[in-house]
Formats: structure tokens, sequence, C-alpha cells
């Protein structure tokens, strides 16, 4: 306990320290003390949060929970917030993947910016998410979650807008920054609610709050629905999801990090860390599971059919993620925590493969310029089609064990509001399986078979290299870890004969302990091992397809299905038009509407012109003017006001 | 002839002194330094006084600790020493830190880089430590004589601009008229009581009189005294209508002086004036009637009207200046009139939270208007010795660093969250609401303040929105690497304070020492 309480803020003042040095005296550093500096700030809280982790296990169920409290915010009346920290089973899984990851990737991005001239800006900028993704896990109140959110917010709008320089890429950042603050502008109201109604905003009085009756269903309704729209913001879900796939536009490793493994997740996590606010509101609930089992299908069908490299693993990171909210929605907050994991791992190496392809083909992202790449990059390729097996469900691997429990929960789970909702989600998630296990093998294919490499130029076909060491170095740890990952949960038909392997669930089971009381499963276990195999069968299914399609040269028969299918084809090019139809929103209401009326007419004329120049603007100026008459600069007239002023005083105080 | 005892007892009240002879030592020292050095090395100077500055700071954190909670009483009753007195001194050496750090660019560009200035700034700090830390009307006066005067030369420290010297003129003028009232009204004390020592007079009056009716019938003088020494107070403070000379002196004085006087002088005469309330003025018999309730003609109602004055009328007027040292000279004289409801607050609910909002404030105060008047030096054209709203125009394309300081100065006067002055305003807002019976002047408060608003913000507009017509115009400004630190270090202090209020209020609240709780 004194170990935690010693040593946990240490976690959060690494990268900060991190994070100021470089960015003072960045400048005057060498890139190999640069690096240096911003791999320790990671490495050093992962060593300690490791150290941490078993103390933590050491202690006993019911106390591992440690709150370390650094310092009193707020003291307002009743409000009182206070920077403090909590470290339990949840967030020291949180710390544990942001900063594993977080130092596999910085040590990924010494060989990927080697060349880059803003090598300080970009570690410094990669400390401060860091920080601030800490600061969200770590906080023990809302408000201390929300400052880690905004935190997270701006360091992926400056990395995704890291080279500015071009237009496209600073718009890509906007895009996303905008894009969240609608969100966080209903967390904001979804807190400022909480507060009214429960009068603090820390996590273990929510609890309380929540146990003992204090928020009744429609208030935690609206405050968790609320809390949703948030979570859609930054978990890129419908309807918010439209700026992940353009924050491609940062650095390959920042993709990896934060728009794949960590910050995306931030949603899950927030939902899971309020699960006993949640499950007051079983509308909340359903929407949640619809909103994500559609997400998941719709990304998946747009990423059937995107050529950039990164805009497939980007839909494939928003469909995955949608898997997330489909569990959380479904009550399983331990199976999205899993798949958060196991998600994290393998899209970590993929987007790294990815940015490894990319390092290889001299800046190409289009993967009909790719192919063949197989023995050129054997790394990279290996590691590729570990992630790829994982993430399309193949047992073994990481990825089959999360997404099975996910879609047993969703179907195992009934549904008190709409009562076909469980077989609508599994069915709806069991397609989803199958189009993701077809997109990401025609990516796999495209990219490393296919025939020869089809780039026009012939200089970036002769010059494709396999990655510096750092980089392959995090392509296998990474990729060890998702064909590993999955073996702290095994499903149930086998962890049953062996309990002692579902660790995960073990260990998260007492900070959920009230939600499993309130979801209760409808069907027996057996029907697991079906289930598993139909889904499996199904992923097979879809691998050879995409084999026959696209293992040998691009076939004509993948062609003569898009031109068959041309109106679906170029629905699904163009994403369902929905950035074209936010886009015309934006143009009537914000370019329209405000411009004309609320700037044109109500700021300018009527605040501006009439109030401040009028009313304001002239009748302080002219008594301002009056007064300082008296203000004539006369010494003389000074002196005798002070005077003046002592005899009128004298008189009213002797009166 | 000096036994050992005696010699002991000499030495360890000279412990207490410390911080004072340091200050002493070093404007003699700095002096002696000017004349044998090298012109040249006459830039070390500055870093030198600062040096000395720190000393002193650094023994007054001891001393802090080493004081009880009722402080000592030393030099035959003549000086007070107490926590109050050292959070007070600390702040006021922090503000010489800042503007020594200031200056000594700052005079150089004007090429009279001499050593006078730091000396007097030196000994003017030295009365007004003295100045707080006593509890003697004689006392008192002379350090307020020690640190006017040396602030009077500072003032037309640019012998070759004719503002400057008329400004150092009128000021010393009126000063020296406020201090021989003041000086007047001491005397009027001594006459009626025969001592000056605050708990003297304060037997005195609460031994033979009952209410403020009473002693206006029976001993008049007492009431003149009363007011001709709060006069004093008030035209040191410049609240209205004994401001007028504040306006034409902040704006003639060089602006690095005009930032220290701006804090400092308002600083040590609020701490001084806070002292002479607690003790002497918060006697019931002259703030009650007969029947208990507060008397009408008592010096609380005179503060109370003049306060609503100051806050409206220096708001107003403020509004319509374009030179913005005359700007921020109306904007301090509105601060007083905050730091007098903190004075007000605490005499009618002695709470250890008004207490604490006092210094709060001054402490925000510090920070924000030294920084700003410090960022306006730089601003300033050479020659003319002062600032216009035009000359800011563009300034956000000058110098980012300069502009990005003042936007946090000027937010934290106006009272914009999450600076330090919002909560400054607001503990000090709150704790006077509490009271309840102030709650008319917290609402004038805040509604002037929105006003306040208006003419700060102003100078953001010509900073960042109005662009010099031509680009040649444009020359980036060099922040000298001493400024730099000063100004940075002042907004520092300012967001700190913004984010972290609560364990500085708490801190503030708990120096409070026995002198005021009795």
């Amino acid at each position: 306990m004194d170990t935690i309480r010693g040593w946990l803020p240490y976690i959060l003042l690494f990268p900060l320290m991190g994070m100021l040095i470089n960015g003072i005296l960045g400048n005057y550093f060498s890139k190999k003390w640069i690096h240096r500096i911003a791999i320790a700030a990671v490495l050093i809280p992962f060593v300690i949060m490791t150290t941490l982790f078993f103390s933590l296990q050491s202690l006993p169920e019911e106390s591992r929970s440690v709150i370390v409290h650094i310092a009193s915010w707020i003291e307002v009346g009743y409000l009182k917030i206070s920077f403090s920290l909590l470290l339990d089973q949840l967030s020291a899984i949180m710390v544990m993947i942001i900063t594993g990851i977080g130092t596999l990737i910085h040590i990924y991005s010494v060989g990927y910016m080697h060349k880059d001239s803003s090598y300080s800006r970009y570690f410094t900028y990669l400390n401060l998410f860091i920080f601030a993704m800490l600061m969200l896990v770590l906080g023990s109140n809302i408000l201390m979650m929300f400052i880690g959110w905004e935190g997270v917010g701006l360091a992926s709008y400056l990395l995704i807008g890291f080279y500015f320089q071009e237009d496209s890429k600073a718009s890509a950042g906007k895009k996303a920054f905008i894009t969240n603050r609608v969100g966080d502008f209903a967390f904001l109201i979804g807190i400022f609610i909480l507060l009214f109604v429960v009068g603090s905003l820390d996590f273990a009085e929510i609890r309380e709050a929540s146990n003992t009756g204090v928020i009744t269903g429609v208030v935690a309704t609206i405050i968790t629905l609320m809390f949703f729209i948030g979570a859609t913001g930054k978990s890129a879900q419908i309807p918010l999801y439209v700026w992940l796939p353009d924050a491609m536009a940062g650095p390959t490793p920042v993709s990896a990090l934060i728009h794949a493994a960590t910050m995306v997740t931030a949603g899950i996590y927030m939902i899971s860390r309020l699960h006993f606010l949640f499950i007051l509101s079983p509308f909340t609930m359903s929407i949640i599971a619809i909103i994500g089992a559609l997400t998941a299908f719709f990304a998946a069908t747009i990423a059937l059919v995107q050529t950039d490299i990164k805009k497939v693993l980007a839909y494939s990171t928003v469909s995955q993620l949608g898997y997330m909210f489909l569990a959380v929605g479904v009550g399983a907050f331990p199976a999205a925590m899993l798949h958060l994991v196991t998600h994290a791992f393998f899209k970590a190496t993929l987007f790294l493969g990815a940015g490894s392809v990319i390092h290889a083909m001299s800046d190409e992202q289009d993967i009909m310029n790719m192919g063949g790449l197989k023995d050129k990059i054997k790394t990279t390729h290996k590691t590729f089609l570990f992630a790829t097996i994982a993430i399309t469900g193949v047992l073994p691997f990481s990825g089959f064990i999360s997404k099975d429990e996910i879609l047993w929960r969703a179907f195992a789970t009934g549904n008190g509001v709409i009562s076909n909702l469980p077989i609508l989600l599994w069915i709806v998630g069991i397609i989803t399986a199958m189009l993701t296990s077809f997109y990401m093998w025609r990516l796999y294919f495209l990219v490393f078979h296919s025939g020869q490499t089809r780039h026009q130029d012939e200089r970036v076909i002769a010059h494709i290299h396999e990655s510096p060491l750092s980089m392959r170095l995090a392509l296998w740890i990474l990729a060890g870890l998702s064909i590993v990952g999955g073996y702290i949960a095994l499903p149930h038909f086998i962890a049953h004969s062996a309990p002692i392997i579902h660790s995960f669930q073990n260990w998260l089971d007492p900070y959920f302990s009230t939600s499993i009381e309130n979801t209760k499963i409808v069907h027996s276990a057996s029907m697991e091992a079906i289930f598993m195999f139909v889904s499996w069968g199904l992923a097979l299914f879809s691998f050879f397809w995409a084999k026959k399609w696209y293992f040998k040269e691009k076939s004509i028969t993948s062609t003569m299905w898009a031109n068959s299918f041309k109106t679906v084809y170029n629905i699904l090019q163009k994403k369902y038009y929905v950035d074209e139809f936010y886009y015309w929103l934006i143009d009537i209401f914000i370019i329209k509407f405000s411009h004309k009326i609320l700037w044109r007419t109500v700021d300018f004329v009527l605040i501006d012109g009439f109030l401040i120049r009028g009313i304001i603007g002239w009748g302080t100026y002219i008594t301002g003017r009056v007064l300082s008459i008296f203000q004539n600069g006369n010494l003389q007239f000074y002196v005798i006001t002070m005077v003046a002023a002592i005899m009128a005083i004298f008189y009213w105080m002797i009166w | 002839m000096i036994d050992n005892i005696s010699t002991i007892h000499f030495l360890k009240e000279m412990l207490y002194l410390i911080p004072l002879l340091i200050l002493v030592f070093s404007s003699m020292i700095i002096l002696l330094v000017d004349v044998f050095a090298e012109s040249s090395n006459k830039r070390y100077l500055a870093p030198l006084t600062s040096l000395f500055l720190i000393f002193s700071a650094i023994s007054i954190f001891w001393l802090y600790k080493y004081i009880p909670k009722s402080g000592v009483k030393i030099l035959y009753n003549m000086v007070y020493v107490d926590h109050f007195s050292l959070v007070i001194s600390a702040m006021l050496i922090i503000a010489a830190i800042i503007t020594v750090w200031i200056s000594s660019d700052y005079l150089e560009r004007y090429g009279i880089a001499i050593g006078e200035f730091y000396s007097l700034l030196l000994i003017s700090l030295t009365g007004m430590i003295l100045m707080v830390s006593t509890t003697n009307l004689f006392t008192m006066f002379v350090a307020l004589e020690l640190f006017s005067i040396p602030i009077y030369v500072l003032a037309g420290f640019f012998r070759v601009y004719g503002k400057s010297i008329e400004s150092s003129i009128k000021y010393f003028i009126s000063g020296s008229v406020a201090s021989a009232i003041m000086l007047y009204g001491i005397a009027l004390f001594y006459g009626v009581f025969g001592t000056v020592e605050f708990s003297e007079i304060e037997r005195h009056i609460f031994n033979h009189y009952d209410s403020v009716a009473q002693i206006a019938k029976t001993e008049p003088l007492l009431i003149l005294g009363t007011l001709l020494i709060m006069a004093g107070f008030l035209f040191k403070t410049a609240m209205i209508p004994f401001h007028m000379w504040t306006p034409d002196i902040y704006e003639g004085a060089p602006t690095t002086v005009t930032g220290f006087m701006g804090f400092a002088v308002k600083a040590t005469s609020f701490a001084a004036f806070f002292r002479v309330v607690v003790s002497i003025f918060n006697t019931p018999s002259l703030v009650y009637s007969e029947n208990g309730t507060i008397s009408p003609s008592s010096w609380i109602n005179v503060i109370y009207v003049l306060i609503i004055i100051t806050l409206i009328v220096s708001n107003l007027i403020a509004m319509s200046q374009r030179n913005v040292k005359r700007m921020l000279a109306y904007s301090s004289i509105s601060h007083a009139a905050y730091l007098m409801i903190a004075i007000l607050t605490f005499s009618l609910s002695k709470t250890k939270d008004s207490y604490g909002s006092l210094l709060f404030y001054l402490l925000t105060y510090l920070f924000a208007s030294i920084g700003a008047f410090a960022v306006l030096s730089i601003f300033e054209k050479n020659g003319s010795n002062s600032v216009t709203l035009e000359n800011l125009n563009g300034a956000s394309k000058r110098s980012p660093f300069l502009v990005a300081s003042m936007l946090i100065f000027i937010f934290s006067m106006a009272g914009v969250p999450p600076f330090g002055g919002f909560f400054g305003k607001f503990y000090l807002l709150k704790s006077a609401f509490v009271d309840g019976s102030l709650s008319t002047l917290v609402l004038i408060a805040v509604i002037t303040s929105v006003i306040g608003a208006f003419y700060y913000l102003r100078v953001l507009v010509f900073m960042f929105m109005k662009d010099v017509e031509s680009d040649e115009n444009i020359e980036t400004l060099n922040v000298p690497f001493l400024g730099k630190l000063a100004i940075a270090l002042s907004a520092i202090a300012v967001v700190y304070l913004g984010v972290f209020p609560n364990s500085l209020i708490q801190f503030m609240g708990e120096t409070i020492s026995n002198f005021f709780i009795k």
C-alpha cells in the first residue's frame, strides 16, 4: 500500500518532466538525447507500474483500490475537488497498456522519424500525450479525467497536424479537434448534471450515490446519454467517427499509439469506469449496444473498398471500437476491456507494420501501388501476418478470444428494452467479423502478395528496404503480444476446466461486481463452443474468398464485381457521403446562419454598433471625459480637493 | 557602560532586524560599488542588487519559522515583527526583485544606468518593511517618509523628460501635504492620550469613551485625529477623492518605477492601515453608537461611501483613457477599492477568511500589476516614456512572448478564471458577501468589474486584432534575459495562483498573528 502511495505520482511526473525538458530545451539537444529522454520518460513509468502491479496483486481483493491524494484543487462550498490518483484493477491495466505500448512506439519512432527536422517537437507531443492519457486513467474524479480527456485531445490535434505545412493535414487536425468538441460539450453537460444531482465528482461517491438510489432512472439516462455522446466523439463512433480516418494524416507511429491503441479507447474506459451509472439506465445501454454494432458494421463495409493502407486500418479501428461499445452496451465490461487490450496489441502491430511498409515504399500509401513485398521486407511481413490472423479472429490468436467473448455475451445477455435485440446484435456482429476477415486479408494480400510491386516509379521499387532495428524490435514485441495476449482470458468452456487461466476476468470482476448481478446471462456456456465455430467458419470463408481474388495478380472477378455493383461500390468508396452531409449541415448552420444572422446582424449591428459603440461607448466616454475634467493637471487644485474632502468628511463625522 | 546581558539582548534584537539590515547595508554597498566600478561593469549592479534582495528574502523565510504567533516587540516597542509583517515584506521584496530585473535593461536603454536607482529602491524598500512592522504611530510616520522620499526621487529619475520631473514634483508636494495632514492627526492623538503606541491608545479609548456620539460631543479632536490619519492613508492608497495625483505620477514616472510603486506603495500603506484599523479604529466606541449598531457617522461608513465612489468613478474614467499607463493608474485605484472592501470585511467579521483573502488579493495583484508594467516598459517607444493604445498595434506580431504574458496579466486583473486575479476577487468578495452587511458593496463591485473588463480587454484588442498599416514598421522586439525571466516568472505565478489557489489562501489565512485576533 505504501509503495503504491509513494510511487504512483512518479508515473505521472516522468512524462511531464520529459515533455518539459524536451519542449523547452529540445532545440539544444542532439537527436540521440532527445529520444533517450523521451523514451526514459515512458519506460520508467512502465517499470514502476509493473512493480506496482505486483504489489497491487499482493493486496487482498477488496482493498485493491488505492487513492493517492496529491493536492486539493477547488474548494468552493460543497464542491471539493482534489488532485488525487486512483489505482485499481481497471486503471492498472490501462496504465500498463499506455506505458507499455507507449514505450514500444517511442522506440519505433526513433527509426521512423530519424530524418525529421522537428524531432524534439515530435517527442514533446508524444510525452504530452502519455502524460494526459495517464491523467485520464489515473484521475480519481471525473474532472481530473476530463482534464486528461482534453489533454489527449490537444495532443492528438497537435500530432495529427504535425506536418502543418501541408494544408490538408492541418485541416485534418482541426477536424478532429472540432468533432471532439461536440462530444466534449455533451460530456461537460453530463458532468454538470451529475454534480448537481450527486454534489461530488469523486468516482467513489458517484458509485455510492448510484447504489443507494440517489440517481434515479431518468436522470441516469440523461447523464449517461450525455457521457455516451462524449464517448462517441473521443472513441470515433457514429455519428462522430468522421475525424478518425482523417487523423491518419499524422505520423504513422502516432496513428498506432493514439488513434488505435490508447486514446480512442478512452470512451470505453470512461464507460467502464462509470459502469455503475450506466447500468442504471437500460435504455442508454441498449443505445450503446446498437450504436456499437452499427458502427462496427458500417465501418467494416467502408474498409472493404478503401485503397489507402492507413485508411483501411483506420476504418478497421472504428469497427473494432464498435465491438467494444457493443460489449459495454450489453454489460460485458470485462470483455470490452479484454478486447481493448488485445486490440491495442494487434492494431498497434498493424499500424506499425503499415508504417514500416510506407517507410519502405518511400511514403507511398496506396495499396494498389504495392504488392509482392513479402520477400523484400521479411520482418514487417511476418509481424503483419500475425497481427492479421489475430484481428480476423483465428484461434489461438488474441483477437479471436476477445471477439468471441463479446459476440457470446451480446447473444447471451437478455435485453429488457427490446427483446429481439441480442440475436440482432449477434447477427450484425458475426457479419462484421466476416467482413473484417475479408478486408484484412485483402489488405494483406494486396500489399505482400499479388505478383510484383505495381509502383510506377522504378527508383521506389529499387529502394524498398527493411526498416531499422528500432522499428523491427517494436514490431516483434507487439506481434508476440498479438499472438499470446489473449491467453490472459480464455473462453468460458475452456476456462471452466482451468479457472486459474481465466485471470483477466477474475482480476477485473471485483470492480465490476455490481454490474454482474444486474446483467443476467440467459444461455448456457456450452452454446459458446458452437458459436465459436460459426464465427471461425465465416472468417475462414472470407479468407478463402480474399485469397481467390487477391492472392495472385488482382483478379478480374473483383473488378467485375465492382463494376456490376457500381452504385454500392461508389457509396462505400465515398464512405456513405457522411462527410458531404456534415459539410452541408455546417454550411447551413455555421456559414449561413452564424455568419449572416448571428455575426453580421446580431453581433455587428446590434451588439457592437448599438450597445457597445452607442450606449456604452458614448455614454461612458462622455461620463469619463466629464469626470476627468477634474483631472486637470493643476497641483493646487489637487491639494485643495483633498483638503475640501477632509473638511466635508469631518463635517459628516462630527454632525 | 554596556554589560554582557544587555549586549546579548541587543544582538538578539538585531536578529529580528536582519532583513532590514541587509537592505540598509546593501544600499550603501551598491552606492560604493557604483562609485568605484568601471562603467563597463555597471551592468552587474542589477544582479548584485537582486542577490542582496534574495538574501533578505531568505532571512525572512528563516525568521518566519523562528517567530512565535504572538510576534516580537523589539527596540523598546518601536518595532513589532510578526507573521503578517513578514508575509507583506516577502511580497515587497519579490516586487523589488522583479523591478530590478526589468529595470536593468530599461535604464540602460535610457542611458541612466547608475547605482543610485538601485540604492534608492533599497532604501525605499527598507522604509516599507519598517512601516509594516511597527505598532507605533511615530515609527510608522518616520517609515512612511523613509519610503516616500526615495520614491519621489525615483519618479523623477528621467531628469531629461519634463513629464518625469513634473510627476516627481507633483508627487513630492501633494505627498508632503498628505504627510503633514497625517502627522497632524498623530499629534492630535498624542495630545489627547500622551502616547503614540497602538495598544495604549486603544486602551485609553476603550476605557474613557462609550460611543461615537459621545466622542463627538466630548472630544471632537479625537474624531479629527482619526480622520486625518485616515486621510493620510487614503492618499497613499489613492482612494477617490484623494487619488488625483495618481494618473499624472503613474504616467510621468519611469515605467518600471510605476510598476514598483503601483504595488509596493499600495501594499505597504494598506498593511499599515490594516494595523491601525485593527488596533485603534476598531475600538467599539469608535464604531458603534449607543444602541450597539454601527454609527452612521463612524469611519466605517466614510470608507464604505468612498469605496462605492472609487469603484464607480475610477472604472468610468479608465474607459476613456488612451494612455495605457494612465489607464492602469485608474485600474490600480479600483484595485485599492477592492482591498478596502477586504479591510472593511475584516473589521466587521474578524474572520480568518477575510484576512487571508486580503493577503491573497495583494499577492495576485503583485504579479499581475508589476508584470503588466514590465511588459509596457519593453513596448515603450524610446524617448516618449509613455505607451498609448495605438503603440500596441500589432504587438502580437512583434513579440508573441510579451503579448501572451500581457494576456495573462490583463485577464488576471480583469478577473477571468483560471488566473490568480479571479480567485483574488472571488475569495475577497465571497468573505464580504458572507458577512451580509456588505452585500450591496459586493454587488457594486461585481458590476463595476464588468465595466473594468471593457477597458482591460481593449488593450488585448489593440495587441491582437489591430495591425500596423505597413509591414515595415513591424520590428521584432528583443526581450532582454532578466526581463524575460521576470515576466515569465510573474506569468507562471499568476497562472499558478489561479490553478492552485487553495493551498495558498489557506496558508495566508494561517499567517494571522495574535495582533489580529484578540
